[in-house]
């Protein structure tokens, strides 16, 4: 045992690994630009990058205005997902603003609907949706449908119709309290007694108060570690490339194998870190909980290390310059990670750039993160994506050893 | 200040000319908007298509199989695995399905009984919160079609209160790219414009040849507006070819009149390239340069400007960095011109705050070099 330490400390590796660690430390710049950015970036994104349907406009024509129309526009203020913003006297007016986007939906209650409801006759309600955003507006309009539904079903029993349907949702739009208040037991629909019910029984599994911070933190994690990774490994090298002391290191008994594995493994301790920064922040700030193995994760994690920072030195391999290798990384790191469904995700994209997807790393190290984070499965789930890290780690770590000997030579 | 423009335009030359013989970044800011324009367009949406679904179906009789069918003609869902014995939270576990259905077997007996009801269970995948909302609207949607339709069988007189009349409106087929796109076209030319504009200064300080230009007679702004035009050229070129190509690849073009989006173009990279002239005045070295650009004009475009995540959903304390990004306005302007078409009447606001934001950067800039001297 004692042999072996002795055999590390005193190997060539070690004396190199102290050498970039002091470098490395001694470099306030980079050691800044590795953990404040992340923490920083985190925070701002965790808490803006919101895609839940909020607060859309909704104006209102009333040509019926009268008790039963009033009560209908009540079905409103029922969801956070609308705010009614103005009522109008002629639609006109309305839809001139929903022109200029200071609306997203426009409600027209035409003169006879008190009287046809009276009747029990259908009354017609018109809806204008803005869909310049179609993904909005495809929600907001299925929304609204099921505030008439609901609106309808309500009616009905007041009415007491002997046939009427059930609608089955109680809880729409993205009330978030709501969400939690009743997301564990799953959500109870309102129903009535009556023939041919189907309840639809909803319960969340993995982020029950469907907080989109829990999606983005582990997926912001992936990105800021493949990008800063990269970034600093390809600059470490550039550097010594630039002031001309790689020469030097070539020089000593040290194979190129050895001068790289000191220059990258103070950087996974660093990047290690960083990931364990990001998960106190998720934790602190957002409440997302740790649900996995942390150690599996960190395991994981230092594979996906060694994929960024390989990137990061075949770039800086090209590269003559520290600018030129930052410059290359802006081709290489953005379709990194829009591909990989940290931010947008994968199922949304079409077929073809699915397919894609499936060649970046990124991919596979953003499911093993939210596996272990918000799922808490381990390896039994995770050892395809495991396998594939580790396949492009041995690959990519190859490529880039040998093309920097070839620089050199 | 005087302003003298013959010596302004020696220095666009100068600039331009050596861009000219930088290669490498030449083609970086001429060929990566090309791509990003492609990627931004077919990779960046928050649209629901196919939402893949598990059943564990263990009534096994007509009704169960309705319902499932029911499930089946919205296309809403693709069903992965269906029958008695798939294990739904495995399949969750596994990310194989976005939901699972479970059908008990006491469904049919339950759903032939009056003052009983038949439960069915849903499980969602809430990894995904923005998804998950969307595939339980469109569960409960799904399971209130079965209910009406097993219903209307028996039943006549079924009238509804109130009807819905819905319209989609400038954009009725709800095509996504109509609304990435235009956006795309505003993050895509982020980038370059401050960022040669920012390295250009830096260079000068890292090589020292700023001091030739405090020893001429130009002037703190001469020498800004001279860095400012031919970067702004340069930006200028990148949303014509990024324009053009959008036209081809994602066949958007002008809806309406277009003289807003084109005074906004201007305006915006003229915005960029005073932020990184601003930058690069204050950075010591090009690859810090390249760091703040990266991560003020481009990361913070990208997801802070509306592009795919509304603004309004950031929370207000927050909201006013997203105010002071020029891609925030300048997108309200392409969509605009893109897809609705409505023109100046909506469209004075985001092209005051571009003149408001072109301004404060310029005068950022021109603060930080009118000494033309060196700084202690």
């Amino acid at each position: 045992m004692i042999d072996l330490i002795d055999t590390i400390l005193g190997s060539r590796f070690w004396a190199l690994f102290q050498k970039e660690f002091a470098q490395i430390l001694r470099n306030r710049q980079l050691l800044i630009q590795l953990l404040v950015p992340p923490t920083v970036f985190l925070i701002l994104f965790g808490m803006a990058l919101d895609p839940n349907i909020k607060n859309l406009k909704v104006g209102i024509t009333d040509y019926s205005n009268s008790r039963i129309s009033r009560e209908f526009i009540e079905v409103f203020n029922q969801t956070d997902a609308f705010v009614v913003s103005k009522y109008y006297a002629d639609q006109p007016d309305m839809t001139a603003d929903l022109a200029t986007g200071k609306l997203n939906v426009g409600i027209t209650i035409p003169p006879e609907f008190s009287r046809d409801i009276a009747r029990r006759r259908t009354a017609q309600v018109q809806a204008l949706f803005d869909a310049v955003d179609a993904n909005t507006a495809t929600t907001a309009s299925s929304y609204v449908s099921q505030l008439v539904e609901d609106y309808n079903q309500r009616r009905s029993e007041q009415n007491s119709f002997s046939q009427q349907y059930s609608s089955s949702s109680s809880t729409i739009g993205n009330s978030s309290s709501q969400q939690k208040a009743n997301s564990l037991t799953g959500n109870s629909f309102s129903q009535s007694s009556q023939r041919n019910q189907v309840k639809l029984v909803t319960s969340v599994f993995y982020n029950p108060g469907l907080d989109s911070a829990w999606f983005i933190v582990p997926g912001i994690i992936g990105v800021l570690l493949t990008t800063i990774g990269s970034q600093a490994a390809g600059s470490l090298v550039v550097r010594e490339k630039e002031a001309g002391t790689i020469e030097q290191l070539m020089m000593t008994p040290a194979s190129t194998t050895e001068v790289l594995l000191a220059k990258i493994s103070p950087l996974l301790i660093l990047l290690t870190f960083n990931m364990l920064v990001g998960l106190v922040v998720g934790r602190l700030v957002f409440g997302m909980p740790f649900q996995g193995n942390l150690l599996l994760l960190l395991s994981i994690a230092i594979i996906y290390f060694w994929v960024g920072i390989s990137i990061g030195i075949l770039i800086a391999s090209y590269a003559k310059s520290e600018q030129q290798s930052q410059l290359i990384a802006f081709f290489v790191n953005p379709p990194l990670v829009l591909l990989s469904g940290a931010m947008y995700p994968i199922s949304s994209m079409s077929t073809f750039v699915q397919g894609l997807t499936y060649l970046n790393p990124l991919r596979y190290f953003v499911e093993v993160c939210r596996g272990i984070i918000l799922k808490g499965v381990g390896l039994e789930v995770l050892w395809s994506q495991v396998l594939v890290l580790l396949l492009f780690a041995t690959v990519l770590m190859t490529l880039s050893i040998r093309q920097f000997r070839q620089q050199l030579t | 200040m005087a302003v003298r423009p013959k010596r302004i335009i020696a220095q666009t030359i100068k600039e331009l000319t050596q861009l000219g013989r930088d290669r490498l970044t030449l083609t970086l800011a001429l060929g990566l908007p090309i791509v990003l324009l492609l990627l931004f367009g077919f990779a960046v949406s928050l649209k629901v298509n196919q939402i893949n679904i598990g059943i564990q179906d263990l009534a096994l009789i007509p009704a169960s199989r309705e319902y499932i069918a029911t499930f089946e003609r919205t296309n809403k869902f693709n069903i992965v695995e269906q029958g008695p014995t798939v294990n739904i939270p495995r399949l969750l576990d596994r990310g194989h399905i976005a939901a699972g259905l479970i059908i008990p077997p006491k469904f049919s007996r339950d759903l032939r009984r009056t003052q009983r009801q038949s439960q069915v269970q849903l499980l969602i995948d809430g990894t995904d919160a923005n998804t998950a909302n969307i595939v339980r609207g469109y569960a409960s949607a799904t399971n209130a079609e079965f209910v009406q339709n097993m219903q209307t069988v028996g039943s006549t007189n079924l009238t509804n209160p109130v009807s819905l009349r819905s319209r989609l409106w400038y954009n009725p087929g709800l095509k996504t790219l109509q609304y990435i796109g235009p956006g795309a076209l505003a993050i895509t030319v982020a980038l370059f414009p401050p960022l040669l504009a920012g390295l250009a200064t830096a260079r000068e300080r890292e090589q020292s040849t700023i001091l030739q230009v405090y020893a001429s007679s130009l002037t703190g702004t001469e020498y800004l507006l001279g860095k400012a035009a031919a970067f702004w050229l340069v930006g200028m070129a990148e949303v014509l070819i990024v324009n053009l190509e959008a036209w081809l690849f994602f066949g958007i073009w002008f809806v309406g009149d277009p003289t807003p989006v084109i005074v906004g173009s201007i305006l915006y990279i003229t915005c960029g390239v005073f932020w990184g002239i601003f930058l690069g005045s204050n950075a010591n070295t090009q690859s810090a340069v390249i760091q703040s650009v990266s991560f003020t004009a481009f990361l913070l475009s990208l997801l802070l400007s509306g592009f795919a995540y509304p603004v309004s959903n950031i929370p207000l304390s927050i909201r006013w960095i997203a105010e002071i990004i020029p891609a925030r306005h300048y997108i309200l302007l392409t969509r605009d011109a893109y897809t609705r078409g409505v023109g100046w009447v909506s469209d004075w606001i985001p092209v005051l705050a571009l003149v408001v934001l072109a301004s404060c950067f310029f005068f950022l800039a021109w603060r930080k070099l009118h000494k033309m001297q060196v700084e202690p």
